[in-house]
């Protein structure tokens, strides 16, 4: 025997399976050696005769396996060996026999069923893939023991802002054990750790005493930390990411003691943590480092287990009463997971809702297809009606028939959810890294089985009231084989549905496609093409004091100038559109204090900045090197700040405190897209200082007439030959604004997938009824021509059928999304109803697409032989 | 014996070509296509050889010849021939009556009205 055949009997006896046991064991062996003899004579005749005899058998095992089931259930009902005539049926075996029917009747029509099955599976796949999505960023609870009852607190600062609390909340909630089970804290950020090659950033996690307890992480080797080494500022000591360890330890055992070079200083190496750690607020980032959080840190975060059945309102009124209303001092409690939920919920939201209208659009056309199906079987009914076929039967075959059809889809759609996490997961933006966890899990399965199920009721449940409704005799009826008369009215009626729930799709996409390019157009007040960022973060250790840095990062510059062919050389603390904040309540001099705090984006700044990035002056002029170099009370504010401070006026020259520091406007400036170009990012006030500190971390702001990567590596080389331990990263300054719509172009890109899926589902509905329409009156047709029609007439006359029903597809969808953008712009990134132009455009890709949906038929019917069709009754 | 009740086509068929002595599996599997028109697959055919022989209608024999070890003959018993009989008769007379109800005239003359 040949591999292939070995291969072969292989899959034969894994078929086998499929028979009842006693059955296999008598018969298994014979059956095996007569399939062997049967595949051989197959093998002579060629590999069509093979992949036939291994269909036809496959086929026949599984009905084989069923039939001999429902014998065995008949027998043990009765204990008699039951025979096809004069059979009573028990509820079980006629339900297995209606099973047998449906396989055998979708097995007989394979192209109609695998292509209801897939059309099911896009809708199924599509919602499931967004219900995975929407459970991993916003329904799943942090990842550890107590995870749903883990909330955050925040200070709150007015102007919506939220800040982590003080020393002396976090206090005030650790006394409250009446509401929190176990409180905590932490707080993250990055090392750069060297020793292990080249110099690497890593994410490091402080966590309180308690946090390891919170979470009830135990490492798997080592230990947690001890009390005293989370005194003063913390100990060196250190818990290695499972990863980490692997990666770059090789998983040894005897890592304990060894030493790690953190920011330039020897950490002991104490324990590793197990695999699965995740973050406290339950953000997807891993962590590579745990190090300890003494209370003395500032900006701890704050996080707590509620005690069973309390609810967060119950702990939020209970934390206001203590703290009372002031908005400046009060604490706001979210679940833990509103870190990571963030700005996505409305998307998500939006999306969900865009898949639900697809699962529909699937649902409308599979019920289409099986009206179809009905109609065209309508005698095959009536003549198992007429054997005495009941009502009851018939509906429960036809219900069989799409359960199964159903389940069907359902798996197909499992693995385009599958397939399209992947994708998604592979074109997502950075800014989602929260998606990058979803997988297909149980819950997720379960979800896509409910739908599936939800789907097959309302997919199934038109056909199945209509094939009861069925009048015997009428059935007989020619109008019941043509495809006119109620049913053809339904069949129209859904796909006048489906076009308008996919015109309702398009206009959303075609929203967001043209809002998201407005907002790329939108001028950003700078140049963000004149210029690249190189992102350099100078070794902790080895600049510690102010001067150094200001006297390495005035190295650097120098030498940058020194380059060919560059024009301006400037250093600020950010850039946008990644600048930090300021916030603090302003006093404008001769006025009343501000009441809210007001958030500052923007910070320190030199002399060359504003030119370098290209940021125009409105009024009044930049700063002057000795204002830097000295760091002057001086501030340039942008338009809005300014006119918010004093309202309006004339600010150059007018002075204002914050947080008791007392400042001179020497200019204003223009605004910019400080934090990027969506929709709801305009405005916001923008301040400069001069700078004062230089950090670790600066922003060299570099405009040059070349951009090669010949200059760019240039760029890096200089500041690597200056300090071999320094991260640096080389940006444009237009990618880094196009980043910030990654999120937009994101969701209109899923949106529109959706939305050419939805047409293509429309279109095929269309043509399937217009098919069966010209089919069904192929007669008729036939007359027309013989009676002198001329075949454009004709061609006309189908065209003008569907496009009826088109044309009110349209209307109808009109008028649902007015009312659906009206919601998406109530919901999110400040979308905001875009006029004729977009429905125009969506009217036009749908006519078109229609147009070629019904062409094949038109022309089919413009075809017709008189003479054939006419003899053909 | 149990002759009231009709056999199935596929039943008869497989009496009717063991009438020539004991066959194997796959022996059968081809005489059923020369006698039908149609192949069963190996599950229909094993599910009625395994009825044919709960009624008593076939046994199992050995054969000197086998080829394969895993090879099982079946041969006819006197039961099985008295169904066939049974069958056959009413086959005939089935036949009969549809002569007797000029079924053959009449789909001549439904062929010159079509």
């Amino acid at each position: 025997m040949n591999r292939s055949a070995r291969r072969m009997s292989y899959l034969y006896r894994l078929l086998l399976q499929l028979l009842p046991r006693p059955f296999r064991e008598r018969h298994g062996a014979a059956m095996e050696e007569t399939f062997a003899a049967a595949r051989r004579e197959a093998a002579q005749a060629g590999l069509v005769a093979t992949l036939r005899l291994h269909a036809h058998e496959a086929a026949d095992l599984l009905l084989t396996g069923v039939r001999l089931r429902v014998r065995s259930l008949g027998q043990a009902q009765r204990g008699l060996v039951p025979r096809d005539a004069g059979r009573r049926i028990t509820p079980g075996a006629a339900l297995l026999d209606d099973v047998v029917f449906g396989m055998r009747s979708l097995s007989r029509h394979a192209a109609f069923f695998a292509f209801a099955a897939l059309t099911l599976g896009f809708g199924v796949g599509a919602t499931t893939a967004m219900y995975s999505a929407l459970k991993t960023v916003v329904l799943e609870p942090p990842a550890y023991a107590g995870g749903e009852r883990a909330v955050k607190l925040w200070r709150t600062m007015g102007s919506g802002l939220r800040i982590p609390p003080s020393a002396e909340q976090i206090e005030l909630v650790r006394s409250e054990t009446m509401l929190f089970e176990a409180v905590s804290t932490y707080s993250g950020g990055t090392v750069t750790v060297t020793g292990l090659g080249e110099p690497v950033e890593l994410a490091v996690q402080h966590g309180s005493a308690d946090l390891a307890s919170f979470m009830g992480v135990e490492p798997v080797i080592g230990r947690t930390f001890r009390p005293e080494e989370l005194a003063g500022d913390g100990a060196h000591v250190v818990l290695l990411s499972h990863a980490l360890w692997r990666s770059r330890f090789g998983g040894r055992t005897n890592v304990m003691g060894e030493t790690l070079h953190v920011n330039g200083e020897p950490w002991a190496i104490i324990g590793v943590l197990p695999p699965d750690v995740v973050r406290p607020d339950a953000m997807p980032q891993p962590i590579d480092l745990w190090v300890p959080l003494s209370d003395a840190q500032p900006g701890r975060s704050l996080i707590a287990r509620l005690e069973p059945g309390v609810t967060i309102e119950r702990a939020g009124d209970r934390l206001t009463a203590l703290l009372g209303e002031d908005a400046q001092s009060g604490l706001e409690i979210t679940p833990a997971t509103s870190t990571r939920v963030g700005s996505l919920r409305e998307p998500l939201r939006v999306l969900m809702i865009a898949v639900a209208l697809l699962l529909l659009i699937a649902c409308v056309n599979v019920s289409n297809l099986l009206l179809h199906r009905n109609a065209a079987r309508a005698r095959d009914t009536v003549v198992r009606a007429a054997l005495g076929a009941t009502r009851s039967r018939l509906v429960r075959q036809a219900l069989v028939e799409s359960l199964l059809l159903a389940v069907c889809g359902g798996a197909v759609g499992v693995v385009v959810a599958w397939a399209g996490t992947m994708g998604a997961a592979a074109l997502r933006p950075a800014e989602l890294a929260a998606i990058q966890a979803v997988d297909i899990d149980g819950g997720v399965l379960l979800f896509s089985l409910l739908i599936s199920l939800g789907a097959w009721l309302l997919f199934s449940l038109l056909p199945a009231l209509r094939g009861a409704q069925r009048n015997t005799a009428g059935s007989l009826s020619s109008a019941a084989r043509t495809g006119s008369g109620g049913s053809a009215r339904l069949r129209w009626t859904l796909v006048g549905f489906e076009v308008a729930l996919s015109f309702t799709l398009l206009v959303g996409a075609a929203t967001l496609i043209v809002n998201v390019r407005d907002s790329a157009r939108r001028d950003p007040g700078y140049e963000p093409e004149s210029f690249v960022a190189m992102d350099v973060t100078l070794p902790v250790w080895r600049y510690q004091g102010d001067a150094d840095r200001r006297a390495a990062f005035d190295r650097l510059t120098a030498a940058v100038r020194r380059l060919p062919d560059v024009d301006e050389v400037a250093l600020g603390a950010g850039v946008p559109p990644l600048w930090g904040i300021t916030f603090g309540t302003v006093h404008p001099e001769g006025r009343a204090p501000d009441e809210e705090a007001t958030i500052f984006h923007g910070g320190g700044i030199d002399e060359a900045y504003l030119r370098a990035i290209g940021q125009p002056l409105i009024a009044g002029r930049a700063f002057l090197p000795h204002e830097v170099r000295d760091g002057a009370d001086v501030v340039v504010l942008g338009e809005s700040a300014a006119r918010r401070i004093f309202d309006g006026d004339d600010a150059v020259g007018r002075r204002f405190s914050l947080m008791g520091d007392d400042f001179m406007v020497v200019g204003v400036a223009r605004d910019i897209a400080i934090v990027g170009l969506a929709t709801g990012d305009a405005d916001r006030p923008i301040a400069y200082w001069p700078l004062t500190e230089v950090w670790n971390r600066m922003q060299i702001v570099v405009t040059a007439k070349r951009r090669d990567d010949e200059f760019l590596a240039g760029l890096t080389s200089i500041v690597r030959s200056m300090e071999a331990d320094a991260l640096v990263t080389v940006t444009a300054g237009s990618e880094l604004l196009g980043a910030t719509l990654a999120r937009e172009r994101f969701t209109a890109a899923l949106l529109t997938a959706f939305a050419a899926i939805a047409l293509l589902l429309s279109a095929i509905g269309l043509y399937g009824v217009l098919s069966q329409i010209v089919t069904g009156r192929t007669h008729e047709i036939g007359l027309r021509v013989a009676l002198g029609a001329d075949r454009a007439n004709i061609r006309a006359l189908v065209l003008n059928t569907g496009g009826r029903v088109v044309a009110a597809g349209l209307v109808a969808g009109a008028l649902l999304v007015t009312g659906g953008l009206r919601f998406l712009s109530s919901s999110i990134f400040g979308i905001e109803h875009r006029g004729p132009g977009v429905y125009a455009a969506a009217a036009v890709v749908l006519g078109v697409t229609s147009l070629l949906a019904m062409w094949r038929p038109a022309m089919c019917a413009a075809r017709v032989d008189p003479m054939r069709a006419m003899s053909s009754d | 014996m149990n002759n009231t009740e009709p056999l199935t086509p596929l039943s008869m068929a497989i009496l009717l070509a063991l009438m020539d002595g004991p066959q194997h599996g796959y022996a059968l599997m081809r005489e059923i296509e020369a006698q039908t028109g149609r192949r069963p697959g190996t599950g229909t055919l094993y599910a009625a050889l395994d009825r044919l022989e709960e009624e008593d209608h076939i046994a199992e024999c050995e054969v000197e010849t086998a080829e394969d070890a895993r090879r099982r003959y079946f041969r006819i018993t006197p039961g099985g021939v008295a169904a066939a009989r049974a069958e056959s008769a009413r086959m005939l007379g089935v036949l009969d009556q549809a002569r007797a109800g000029s079924v053959f005239t009449s789909f001549s003359a439904l062929r010159e009205l079509s």
